[in-house]
């Protein structure tokens, strides 16, 4: 870690340095709103309350170490970041700094913060906060899940402060997105976190207990209260730095209540009784049942198109499969043949998975990358469909016959393969099901095996006991760069074949090399054409079968604007201060 | 007397539709039809499409709505029903009880993978009732044998079996059962995992029938042919054999009958939790793990027939059970250990039917 304040610097320098700043910020364009940010387009009626659930209790309120769903929708309502991006146009957008220049090749981001800005608790925010919460999330100590976002090639990015609304980041690389890397990063209170991060016991602070009074944010809401496997409640933040654009103070709600549902259904019968007015993260079915179930308060659905999640059926590649689970070694000898993985995907209905299982709600997919991810998609890759003639031809040629129906090896082996499924998700399961199903016209015996989840990981991420298995992944962002633990050999989602140390085939190398050089140039163009070639090399070799991308749905209250399903956390709650009731 | 007869007839319908499952289902159990998922149940009518009366029944036959996800029109069309017709899937050919010219009748409506839930109900009852009469014979057969040698022999052997007894009977089984299934390996075929759960729920099932069982042999050791018998000097292999067994049978039938919903219920919960029959085999437990979500219940409530079935099979079993205790079964006992005793050999000396 690697963090230089303003005071370390000689007197001399320092002098240099704010006259260097002042000059950088007079040549920046003036923003038009010096201290707050008005959304354009955006009229609403202030007042009222809004009940939204969640699946769990949040764990903690301090963004620092918040990990799960729960605590982290509450901290971004909670918390604001110096750029965010907006989930409507996927791009980056001024939010606690004003404007930012790139400069030194992409190298260093220079960031101007709006002035004026207070947190909720009154206090001002000013570039020492900033420098605060990285010097907080780049601690080795403190292991913030945000710290390997900032560690690019082994290397933390610097921060330095040189004015009270001015700071600068160094990166070691140039480094594609960075600008992206700032969203989510909460900006904290150092005169009420310095003191217990100093003695240490920042991991204990904003738990659930503590008082309201003692949280502060520069979110559109601040906390009122809390009671225990009940809710927790919100309040409007009175210092929020976001406008309407007739002038109106943002949020509009007064409150935001959630209240803790122990699963989607209790969450969905409490939405169809109206007891809350918006819920996310609906599964298709649910999704498909909510109409009926609420006929008590008119409800509108909402499809917010593929999101970044995806579901892949994943080849037990994995290096160390005869020595460790040798049980796996015969099924591995067919997956190791690349015709073999692709007659499997020509044999796979996608369209069958779309329709049965996500009721439509779905799209099949040709690489891991989704729609949701816009322009990155290579256009030239169409998902497969099914092509027995093709599949039995690869089979052929790859050594494989048929034994009256039984499809055997070139040994005459029974080709029989199980598939693991988590046997908690209803939509994987019916997945592994329809698998089974289509590759019995291939002559293959696949047996599904559900797992409860911790031993389907186990078996997947471990003991590499497993044939084939269906595995729900997720982008961590429209960016290339969220995929970049799939893609390179290194990376721990790289789930075919893992703990690689260096690339085991020749195709796994030049995905690293093309992922790595995309990620360090800043040239769109030229990133996708990279990304492109990504995407075709994976297709060629099909380490592991992309099969569809499921819709975001949703459904609110009929009278609240707003809430749209985005791709990125937190799924429906990202513009909540722009929420309001129609009146 | 008269419920008893309906219980009979109810498992005797049961048994007979069950066992000749390829027959009385109207397709493959497993086989897909992605083009009509959720499909209510289809209605028979004896009106042509004509409007007159007919004796063949027809079909009522509803098209999926284009573009919608499980939606029907509410036009429809009239197929004739034929019966004694040959259908061939993936699972070969075979003579079924019904059918229709162009797919197959959905008299119970199709799963969200458009797979006939009849045809599911009949085959995964097979499953079913086939696990739960196989361990609960399993079980009452060991739970006998370890009863009558505690019971009979006495002493050491009787403590050390008893205490195992009730270690058996403290752990929870239905947790024991999820135990010991993670504990298999994953590689086993479909029919390997029936065959397992049935002896897993065989090996944890013997307990309570055991610990009643020696309870009943001691009972029946008290009986004055008992002493007599051992007097002329029975061995206890012979006690056992002529005297024991016939008295403790009609608690075994009816820790037998106790067993048996006990362990279907038990295999309905093992796959429900997916450790039990799996893909693409079908069980009653495999179709009711559609009970899981909410919006089964709410929007297709057809995908709940096996509780349908469930109903009336326990009702038949527990009403023989509870027959089974009573005095006429008493009777019937008394009378097979006469006609036991009449059938004893004659190489013990005297003829113990005279006592």
């Amino acid at each position: 870690m690697k963090i230089q304040r303003g005071f370390d610097f000689p007197a001399g320098a320092r002098t240099a340095l704010y006259a260097a700043a002042c000059f950088v910020v007079a040549a920046l364009p003036r923003p038009a709103f010096p201290q707050t940010l008005r959304v354009s387009g955006l009229h609403g009626v202030p007042g009222g309350h809004l009940s939204a659930s969640l699946r769990a209790e949040p764990r903690t309120l301090n963004p620092v170490f918040a990990t799960e769903i729960a605590s982290r929708s509450v901290t971004s309502i909670l918390n604001a970041d110096l750029l965010h991006i907006n989930r409507t146009t996927d791009s980056v957008e001024p939010a606690l700094a004003t404007s930012w220049q790139v400069s030194h090749g992409g190298c260093t981001y220079l960031l101007t913060l709006r002035k004026g800005v207070r947190f909720s608790d009154g206090s001002p925010f000013t570039a020492a906060d900033v420098l605060f919460s990285f010097r907080v999330y780049l601690d080795p100590k403190i292991a913030a899940p945000q710290r390997d976002l900032l560690i690019i090639d082994g290397q933390p990015i610097r921060v330095t402060q040189l004015g009270p609304y001015l700071v600068r980041f160094d990166l070691p690389h140039p480094y594609a997105a960075a600008a992206r890397l700032f969203d989510g990063i909460a900006i904290l209170p150092r005169h009420l976190l310095q003191p217990l991060m100093e003695s240490g016991s920042l991991a204990n602070a904003w738990n659930l207990a503590t008082s309201p009074a003692q949280v502060a944010g520069l979110g559109p809401f601040r906390l009122k209260t809390y009671r225990p496997g009940e809710s927790l409640t919100l309040e409007r933040n009175p210092y929020y730095w976001k406008q309407d654009a007739q002038g109106h103070a943002l949020p509009y709600l007064d409150e935001v209540d959630f209240s803790f549902a122990p699963n989607q259904d209790a969450e969905a019968i409490r939405f169809a009784a109206g007891q809350l007015d918006l819920i996310a993260r609906l599964t298709a079915d649910s999704y498909a049942s909510l109409a009926k179930l609420s006929t008590a308060v008119p409800i509108r659905e909402l499809d917010g198109g593929s999101g970044l999640g995806y579901d892949i059926l994943l080849f037990n590649l994995n290096a160390d499969v005869p020595t460790k689970a040798p049980q796996a070694a015969r099924a591995q000898t067919w997956f190791l043949q690349e015709p073999f993985r692709q007659a499997l995907s020509l044999a796979l209905d996608r369209s069958a998975i779309v329709h049965l299982v996500y009721q439509d709600h779905a799209v099949p997919l040709a690489t891991p990358v989704t729609p949701a991810s816009r322009t990155w998609a290579n256009p030239a890759l169409k998902p497969v469909t099914v092509d027995l003639a093709r599949a039995r031809a690869l089979l052929r040629s790859a050594g494989f016959s048929w034994h009256g129906s039984t499809l055997v090896d070139s040994s005459g082996n029974s080709v029989r393969f199980t598939v693991l499924a988590n046997s908690g998700n209803r939509a994987q399961s019916g997945i592994a099901t329809l698998l089974a199903r289509n590759f019995m016209a291939l002559g293959i015996e696949a047996q599904v095996v559900p797992l409860e989840f911790r031993s389907f990981l186990q078996r997947i991420t471990q003991s590499h006991d497993f044939d084939v298995a269906v595995v729900a992944l997720s982008a961590g962002d429209t960016d290339p760069n969220g995929n970049i633990s799939l893609w390179l050999s290194s990376g721990n989602l790289h789930l075919w074949n893992q703990n690689q140390s260096r690339a085991a085939t020749p195709w796994e190398a030049e995905i690293d090399t093309l992922m790595r050089r995309q990620m360090a140039i800043t040239d769109i163009r030229r990133r996708r054409a990279l990304y492109f070639r990504v995407q075709s090399v994976y297709a060629a070799e099909l380490p592991f079968l992309s099969l569809v991308s499921s819709d975001m749905l949703g459904a609110v209250r009929a009278g609240l604007a707003g809430p749209a399903p985005s791709p990125l956390d937190p799924e429906m709650l990202d513009n909540i201060a722009s929420f309001y009731l129609e009146r | 007397m008269t419920m008893l007869r309906v219980a009979v007839v109810i498992l005797a319908f049961l048994s007979t539709v069950l066992v000749f499952a390829d027959f009385f289902a109207t397709s493959d159990p497993a086989a897909i039809n992605a083009s009509t998922p959720y499909l209510p149940p289809e209605s028979i009518r004896f009106t042509s499409p004509m409007g007159h009366f007919h004796l063949r029944p027809y079909l009522v036959r509803r098209q999926p709505a284009p573009g919608q996800f499980a939606v029907y029109s509410k036009d429809f069309v009239l197929v004739p029903l034929r019966f004694l017709v040959t259908t061939g899937d993936m699972d070969g050919a075979h003579l079924r009880f019904c059918g229709i010219d162009n797919g197959s009748p959905h008299f119970l409506g199709t799963d969200g993978f458009g797979r006939d839930v009849w045809s599911r109900l009949v085959y995964g009852g097979r499953t079913t009732l086939a696990i739960g009469l196989a361990a609960a014979s399993a079980a009452t057969l060991l739970g006998m044998i370890v009863g009558l040698v505690a019971g009979s022999a006495g002493g050491v052997a009787d403590t050390l079996l008893m205490r195992l007894v009730e270690v058996m009977i403290s752990i929870p089984w239905f947790y024991l059962l999820l135990a010991m299934r993670a504990l298999l390996p994953l590689r086993v075929s479909p029919w390997w995992a029936v065959v397992a759960t049935t002896a897993l729920m065989a090996c944890v099932g013997w307990a309570r029938p055991a610990r009643i069982l020696r309870g009943a042999t001691l009972a029946a050791r008290q009986h004055a042919y008992v002493t007599m018998a051992r007097a002329t000097g029975a061995s206890l292999w012979h006690i056992a054999r002529w005297h024991t067994l016939p008295d403790i049978a009609p608690q075994a039938i009816t820790q037998f009958t106790v067993l048996l919903p006990q362990f279907v219920a038990g295999e309905i919960a093992l796959s429900y939790f997916g450790l039990g029959v799996t893909e693409p085999l079908v069980s009653w437990g495999v179709m009711l793990t559609a009970a899981r979500h909410l919006s089964t219940i709410v929007e297709y409530p057809w995908l709940m027939s096996p509780i349908w079935a469930l109903i009336p099979f326990f009702f038949s079993v527990h009403l023989l059970a509870d027959r089974a205790s009573s005095r006429r079964w008493l009777t019937l006992s008394v009378f097979v250990r006469h006609s036991y005793k009449s059938f004893l050999p004659k190489a013990q000396g005297e003829n113990p039917a005279r006592f």
